[in-house]
């Protein structure tokens, strides 16, 4: 039984031409899913329907195997949390503590729980200092930080991150990297997330979904991904710099493996220059 | 009026004694001075409870450390709401009254009556002190932390998370406005530029104006659904823990609502007058 499952899932925005079509979607536990697109191809609103926010106009979604109701919508929202795109439409409370509170409150948690669980969800995203400040006076990292707290405080089973680096430095990227790993690797979540950004996908995804008008157009693994350059291409995407110079570099004649993500290239690069000289 | 959020903010986030006391404490001296002064029945005696409170309240703004100006400032931002309704008392007769005597006779049969002014600066002296205390109250306590004195003291959960947005979303708007009129600036567009047609200018106002209200109304969707996320429903509160009040702050608790609820009565029953 997978967490998220959707089969021939279609969506179309009243007096709109259809945002999703035949969309089949698996979540297997602890797993880390990148969804990639161009603007406009359907990441959010597929999103949407991962806790019941959109309902399907055909096609059906299945959380634990199970479809989403009026009855079990409440315990799918605390199984799927979900952090949007921009911050501020995701900290509607004075504070910091509260925003991240809100969530396990609407639960019914006891308040010794609800301070425990907001304490170490501002933990996890390492902002336990900031509990008490006000969100306008945070920068742009910090409210998103706040932001995935505030979903990591209910203790969802699948966090989904629509374009989690939108607006952040890079070492707010690269915090950003570190953080899903250590959901996955630690905590055993499942994560998902949309982007842009080819080269945080090879950093963090084992699954990629590549979406275009609506569609899947593509899935597979990192390495089935990115060896169709042409393909990522004409969805107005491409492949991270670091295999397409190594393809370069074989194409080249330089007798290197193929990688990923940095730590892989710099090994392949090495090996491929301990094994010339 | 939006940068007027921003220094309401900078004072409120200032150190003193009366910054750091708790805000159910400040709020409580704040609505009791306003019942008191209010309950002062319509007479001459108004003055002199009136100028022990200002006193009180000066005394108080010493403790804040927050620079008259920033009274002053304030005050007078307020004067064109209540000081037109106090200014028009002195052509009214009023109930408090039985006889009236004609102080100045003005054209088209409009004459200012000696009670009618005293009414009218009786009521100036309950403005001037009500207005007073909310300035102290506001300025000395974070927008956050009034909203959470007020909960503590039984501001019904509804009102409370409904208050807590508003705050939020004034100061995202505040930000949007100014980003706004800085992109206005950035393309030499000014309101007030006489050099541009008259009705130009007014069609780019209503451009930015239905611009924010666009905007507001997308943000509102959008935030609903955040809400929704995380559970939001009929039962949903701020999370305001337990807090009690420290010794010091019950004792300045009691000493004030005491010296509150003595100075008018005493003043009642004595006679006492200052003016």
């Amino acid at each position: 039984m997978h967490l998220i499952e959707t089969r021939d899932l279609c969506y179309s925005y009243p007096h709109s031409v259809r945002a999703l079509e035949g969309i089949n979607f698996i979540a297997p536990r602890n797993a880390r899913i990148a969804v990639i697109g161009s603007n406009g191809a359907g990441k959010s609103t597929l999103f949407k329907h991962f806790n019941g926010i959109f309902k399907p106009t055909s096609g059906s979604i299945l959380i634990r195997g199970e479809p989403i109701t009026k009855v079990n919508i409440r315990e799918v929202r605390k199984f799927v949390g979900i952090v949007f795109q921009n911050a501020d439409d995701q900290i509607f409370s004075p504070t910091v503590e509260q925003d991240v509170a809100f969530g396990p409150t609407n639960l019914g948690l006891d308040e010794e729980t609800i301070h425990h669980r907001v304490h170490e969800a501002l933990k996890i995203v390492g902002i336990e200092d900031l509990a008490g400040r006000v969100p306008h006076h945070l920068s742009g990292g910090e409210k998103k930080r706040v932001a995935i707290a505030g979903v990591i405080a209910m203790e969802p089973e699948v966090l989904v991150l629509d374009e989690p680096t939108a607006g952040l430095d890079p070492q707010g990227v690269h915090d950003l990297i570190g953080f899903i790993n250590s959901l996955s690797k630690q905590y055993g979540m499942t994560v998902i997330f949309s982007t842009h950004d080819v080269s945080l996908v090879a950093e963090v995804a084992d699954y990629i979904y590549v979406m275009n008008k609506g569609r899947f157009v593509a899935e597979g693994t990192v390495e089935q991904i990115f060896m169709q350059p042409d393909m990522l291409k004409s969805m107005r995407l491409d492949v991270p710099v670091l295999p397409k110079l190594l393809r370069s570099l074989q194409k080249q004649g330089v007798p290197v493996s193929m990688a990923y993500t940095y730590e892989d290239a710099e090994n392949a690069l090495v090996q491929a220059y301990k094994g010339k000289s | 009026m939006i940068e007027d959020l921003f220094f309401i903010e900078k004072q409120a986030y200032r150190e003193s004694l009366m910054h750091r006391l708790d805000a159910r404490v400040k709020i409580i001296l704040a609505f009791a001075v306003i019942i008191a002064i209010v309950a002062v029945p319509y007479s001459i005696m108004v003055y002199t409870v009136g100028a022990t409170f200002f006193l009180f309240f000066l005394i108080l703004w010493a403790v804040s450390k927050l620079p008259l100006s920033v009274y002053g400032k304030r005050l007078v931002a307020i004067v064109p709401i209540w000081g037109i309704i106090i200014l028009f008392q002195i052509f009214f007769k009023n109930k408090y009254y039985t006889d009236y005597h004609v102080l100045y006779t003005l054209p088209l049969g409009i004459s200012i009556y000696t009670e009618s002014v005293e009414f009218a600066s009786i009521l100036a002296v309950k403005f001037l002190i009500s207005i007073s205390f909310i300035i102290l109250l506001s300025s000395t306590t974070k927008m956050q932390d009034l909203l959470q004195g007020a909960s503590r003291l039984g501001l019904p959960a509804e009102i409370a998370l409904a208050l807590g947005m508003m705050i939020r979303y004034l100061f995202v708007f505040g930000y949007i406005f100014r980003k706004v009129n800085e992109t206005l600036k950035t393309k030499c567009f000014d309101a007030f530029d006489r050099h541009l047609p008259y009705r130009y200018r007014l069609r780019q106002l209503g451009y930015t104006i239905g611009t924010m209200f666009i905007r507001s109304y997308e943000q509102g969707e959008r935030v609903y659904t955040s809400m929704l996320c995380r559970g939001y429903g009929r039962e949903s509160h701020l999370f305001i823990t337990k807090k009690p009040l420290r010794g010091f702050e019950w004792a300045f608790l009691i000493i004030s609502l005491t010296f509150i609820i003595a100075v008018p009565v005493t003043i009642w029953l004595t006679a006492l007058r200052f003016f």
